[in-house]
């Protein structure tokens, strides 16, 4: 019937002219049987149309914003760097870190830079590479703002593996023999080596120094990729990565190998769960076997995991040739990973073995290929170590002492740095409460608890020897698991009441806040300035090879250079850091160094760490000198806690510039 | 146990061909395709040659300190000397039959009584 239906020649009645009105009823005429009633509605006229209401300022402008918000934001973030870098006073630094120095442009960066994450976030159509950008910003502004507003690397352990770099490329790529374990597992060493030769360098200032927001970048890509395969949707994969930026207080992204292991173990997970992946389903695609007959008694657990247990997974559905080149890279990753650091292969290899159990992924054989690669490396390539160190490996069965000498022992310091101790603790404790209760979420949604097994399966580094560390790998390696579950969490919740979302909006910034504060709560004697770069160098440069050089602390930069020519004292009992020792004479004594070192950060750790009165290191280095055991040979003149005492007596080196002869 | 560090590269060669043949075995089996069907002869001989690559490798690990490395862990012994890893620092010196005319030290046990039926 055409919208102007002409055929009809019967009575008209009002709702003929009604377009709406499909169906009338007749007129009933008097003393004839009523028909029963019909079905037909009565004719209700529809309302007058309204005029849409004006849109308010917000959003008639939505587009505008949606489009320009988010860059002017970030933009804003980055300009306000290097007005942070002019208004942070690191002389300043004490107890409770970085967060107590920086300026008031500092922290601007970092909202804005949270404030470009959230409106794109918002947007009815996020952009995928405005959101990347974004998340860069963020890692600038938070995990790599020490590295914006500090001259040089932090770290004196990253200066040290530079120091291995060092003695790697020195030699000619071979790795010196009984110096270290860690050598045993040179390839990252080898890595940068070639690195460095291949630019013609001579050092890695500059890498040190912007290594961790780098390596956090790739590890965001890993997050964001992983919890893609996991999680699904456009948002929720970026939130996965914010928090996992947010929660990643560990700080092992300096310039060391278990920051590139981290790296191959997300390529490795992402392969798994992702262009891997496969479910044990029935040829039509339906998980287990098909569902019994109407009725029927259910089977027993036992038999259902049975069932499950013996239904081959499905093959994924890449090309064939894609698979195989997956395949490659997957054991390629986990190939280079076993040579280059100790735990992370088992971590890739616990995880990867945990869901070759469950079928979740096709090439169950790299497991098989990953456990003799660790075997065939350990055994022959790391002899050395097996048969002079098997504790190592097999720890000494304490997990208490280990968990005592890894968390209690490090609850030391002034209040800043108690303060700090503990929100590590709680922060951590936040992880694992956000992954477990995301898990419940993820497990009423796919019936799925194979990823918080994932995020369980390094809790096993406690049991073996790796020391006080070993907790903070066992949250490192859990990290990635737990903040993707806890993603699907958050999205549950804005997803229930939507007021959840700006709640969730200050507790990111919140979150930032205080990892800012727990990862620069140490920088009062983390933190390295050029001075002492310098002043090791002409150490190094001044110092016959065979002497003993030596620092009063871990703290600063130290055997960056000359690794394998001096000594490097210790081998004392009670002695291993003078600056902890309540009265150091005896113990410097007892070491008899040919050279001591020290630097503002030694001085700082001493007074807020070991809690040693202010100026300690100057009063020992008096009363050293009083003794006529040894002379300052060298103060800095623009600080006096960068100092070089010498043994009194002990050649020096003529071919090079000397400072301040004491 | 002394091991001859130039027997280390069968080890190293027998994992080298432990990868290739894995790889063959992958690229033939993904190449097939098709899961319902049972696997083609030259599969099912790949695999056989997997799992036969895979005992070698294990063979010579034995060999090359698997063995040593396995008693240190189940007996926890140093894997160079032998000597229990939670025991003293210091050997325990080996008994020294006391003199029998010298006086027993004070407090000191008694002597264990003789085995009625020694081995």
């Amino acid at each position: 019937m055409t919208a102007h239906d002409t055929r009809s020649n019967g009575p008209r009645d009002l709702s003929a002219s009604d377009p709406e009105a499909t169906q009338v009823m007749g007129r009933i005429s008097a003393g004839t049987v009523a028909d029963p009633p019909t079905t037909a509605l009565p004719v209700v006229p529809t309302p007058p149309a309204q005029a849409p209401p004006e849109p308010g300022w917000f959003e008639s402008r939505r587009p505008l914003l949606e489009r320009w918000l988010s860059p002017v934001l970030a933009f804003l973030a980055l300009t306000m760097l290097p007005l942070a870098v002019a208004t942070t006073d690191l002389d300043a630094l004490d107890g409770w870190g970085l967060v107590k120095v920086l300026g008031v442009p500092a922290w601007l960066a970092l909202l804005f830079a949270i404030g470009a994450c959230l409106t794109e976030l918002h947007a009815k159509r996020p952009r995928i590479p405005m959101l990347g950008a974004a998340t860069g910003v963020l890692i600038l502004c938070s995990t790599g703002l020490p590295s914006v507003v500090e001259p040089a690397a932090r770290f004196g352990t990253s200066w040290t593996i530079s120091g291995f770099v060092d003695a790697v490329a020195t030699a000619n790529g071979v790795p010196p023999a009984g110096l270290d374990a860690r050598f045993s597992w040179p390839a990252f060493f080898a890595q940068w080596a070639w690195f460095r030769d291949a630019a013609g360098a001579d050092q890695l200032d500059v890498v040190l120094r912007w290594f961790p927001p780098a390596v956090v970048t790739v590890w965001a890509i890993g997050i964001y990729a992983l919890a893609r395969s996991m999680l699904g949707g456009n948002r929720a994969p970026w939130v996965a990565a914010w928090l996992f930026v947010g929660l990643n207080w560990i700080e092992q992204d300096y310039f060391s190998p278990q920051a590139t292991g981290i790296c191959l173990l997300l390529t490795v997970l992402t392969f798994a769960l992702g262009p891997l992946a496969t479910r044990r389903t029935d040829p039509n695609g339906v998980p287990g076997w098909p569902p019994p007959h109407v009725g029927a008694k259910r089977l027993p657990l036992w038999n259902r995991w049975l069932v499950s247990a013996m239904t081959p997974p499905n093959r994924p559905t890449l090309p064939p040739k894609q698979l195989l080149l997956v395949y490659f890279c997957a054991a390629l990753c986990i190939l280079a990973v076993i040579p280059e650091h100790q735990l992370t292969p088992f971590a890739i290899l616990g995880q990867l073995a945990l869901l070759a159990i469950v079928g979740r992924y096709r090439g169950r054989g790299l497991v098989l290929i990953g456990v003799l690669g660790v075997l065939v490396f350990i055994l022959i390539a790391a002899r050395d170590v097996w048969t002079t160190q098997i504790s190592l490996f097999i720890g000494d069965g304490n997990t208490g002492a280990a968990l005592e000498s890894g968390v209690a022992n490090r609850l030391a310091g002034d209040t800043g740095q108690i303060v700090g101790k503990y929100s590590r603790i709680g922060v951590a404790g936040i992880s694992y409460a956000l992954g477990v209760v995301g898990a419940f979420v993820y497990w009423r949604r796919r019936r799925d608890l194979v990823p918080i097994g994932l995020a369980a399966v390094p809790t096993a580094f406690a049991a073996q020897g790796y020391g006080g560390e070993g907790f903070l790998r066992i949250v490192l390696f859990g990290l990635p698991i737990l903040t993707i579950l806890g993603a699907d969490f958050l999205r549950f919740l804005v997803r229930w009441r939507k007021w959840f979302r700006p709640v969730l909006a200050v507790a990111m910034v919140g979150l930032y806040v205080v990892l800012i504060f727990i990862r620069g709560g140490n920088d009062s004697y983390q933190t390295v300035f050029p001075r002492d770069l310098a002043l090791y160098r002409l150490v190094v440069a001044t110092t016959p090879p065979g002497q003993s050089v030596i620092p009063l602390s871990d703290a600063g930069p130290f055997a960056f250079e000359g690794l394998t020519l001096f000594g490097r004292g210790g081998g004392v009992q009670g002695c291993g850091q003078i600056a902890a020792q309540p009265d150091p004479v005896p113990c410097v004594a007892a070491i008899n160094a040919d050279v001591l070192v020290n630097y503002r950060s030694i001085e700082k750790q001493g007074e807020h760490l070991f809690l040693q009165k202010p100026g300690w290191s100057l009063q020992l280095a008096n009363t050293l000198v009083a003794q006529g055991t040894y002379t300052m040979w060298y103060q800095d003149p623009t600080d006096p806690y960068d100092f070089v005492l010498r043994k009194t007596g002990a050649p020096v080196l003529s071919n090079a510039p000397a400072g301040r002869p004491g | 146990m002394i091991l001859d560090p130039l027997f280390d590269r069968w080890v190293w060669l027998g994992f080298l061909g432990l990868l290739v043949v894995f790889g063959i075995r992958a690229w033939v089996v993904e190449s097939t395709g098709g899961r319902a069907t049972r696997a083609p002869g030259r599969v099912r001989l790949l695999t056989v040659l997997s799992v036969g690559m895979v005992a070698v490798v294990c063979g010579l690990l034995w060999v090359q300190g698997g063995q040593q490395a396995f008693e240190s862990i189940v007996h926890r012994t140093d894997p160079l000397t032998g000597l229990p890893l939670d025991g003293p620092a210091v050997p325990v010196q080996p008994a020294v039959a006391p003199d029998a005319g010298a006086p027993a030290a004070p407090g000191a046990a008694a002597p264990a009584a003789p085995a009625v039926n020694p081995p």
